[in-house]
């Protein structure tokens, strides 16, 4: 049975995404500022595209965004699907079945799509190869998580996780309320959206 | 030749993109972070057909199992609420060992969980063959 229709998963991930790429940044100034981001549905002067995929009773779905093309590895890239999945229920991995619940199933959806549409955010400031190698803590075409000895990173024992990095190490048990946006991203963000303040 | 070259190249980047993991491994990694590692250390080589939840537990799961010759281990990539269940002991594997079938109760083995920044594993020992009720 479904559980959630389309406009529920769309306002789910849109909760989400304010959850973890809103922050507070730091200006030049050294004023501190509070950046809520408020993500709207839009068909024009948009990102590119992502689906939503509904996904019980059967294997878990992973999730993958190479956006749009802005480089050879995007333009290969998009042969990969661009989807946001929602596992929930009776779900297959490796070799047994787990059952996932509401609120785990939610958790696990949304900091995914905060990580996925992030992709385009960076591939959008940094390049494709920033955004594909996860800002240089992953290879870039089979997507591992590089040791920390070739320059990739461990999870921080306390604090702020990084959205859009690959960690080596066990996963944190409180790893979702850790994760956001880096300081960086955000302020990336705003400066693609080319505000004015006056 | 040149652009046949080319063109091959092409297309087997495009086959090494197709077959690449865009980001399932990091969302695996984070749903399914636990590894359950099951050790023989009886002295028979025991199989294990199924280790799925018990009535009083919240979580469901079913995992299949396979052969664990003595002194080795069967390890699985779980979630973090089917290991809570594990933990608490709500569970139960069904097995066979030198050719009885038998249903242990998680309540009759052994479990202990290792958790640290390197790694996070909850091993539940096999210590016997021996029959236990659930």
């Amino acid at each position: 049975m479904r559980v959630k229709s389309f406009n529920d998963l769309k306002a789910l991930l849109f909760t989400h995404i304010k959850t973890h790429w809103s922050r507070k940044i730091t200006a030049l100034t050294g004023a501190v500022y509070d950046v809520n981001v408020n993500a709207v549905s839009a068909s024009n002067k948009a990102m590119d595209d992502i689906s939503i995929v509904y996904n019980t009773n059967r294997e878990w779905l992973g999730s993958s965004n190479p956006g749009e093309v802005r480089g050879i590895y995007s333009l290969f890239g998009n042969f990969v699907p661009e989807r946001i999945s929602y596992n929930i229920g009776w779900i297959r991995y490796q070799n047994g079945w787990g059952f996932l619940r509401t609120l785990n199933a939610d958790k696990a959806f949304g900091e995914t799509g905060a990580h996925e549409l992030g992709h385009e955010i960076l591939s959008a400031y940094g390049g494709d190869s920033y955004s594909y190698s996860h800002k240089g803590s992953s290879t870039i075409v089979t997507q591992s998580t590089k040791s920390v000895a070739d320059g990739g990173v461990s999870y921080p024992v306390t604090g702020e996780i990084d959205l859009m990095k690959y960690y080596n190490g066990s996963r944190p048990g409180n790893f979702y309320s850790r994760v956001f946006a880096s300081e960086q991203d955000v302020k990336s963000l705003l400066w693609l959206s080319r505000i004015n303040f006056s | 030749m040149k652009k046949i070259v080319h063109i091959i190249s092409l297309a087997i980047f495009s086959v090494l993109m197709l077959a690449c993991d865009f980001d399932g491994r990091r969302q695996a990694d984070i749903q399914y972070p636990v590894t359950l590692e099951i050790q023989n250390k009886s002295q028979s080589d025991i199989t294990i057909h199924s280790i799925y939840n018990s009535a009083d537990s919240i979580e469901g799961f079913v995992l299949n199992g396979e052969l664990i010759k003595s002194s080795k281990s069967l390890k699985f990539k779980i979630s973090e609420t089917t290991a809570n269940e594990i933990v608490a002991a709500k569970y139960a594997i069904d097995s066979s060992c030198n050719g009885n079938n038998w249903t242990m109760s998680g309540k009759d083995l052994s479990s202990s969980v290792i958790k640290n920044n390197i790694e996070w594993r909850v091993i539940v020992t096999l210590a016997d063959c021996i029959k236990k009720g659930v």
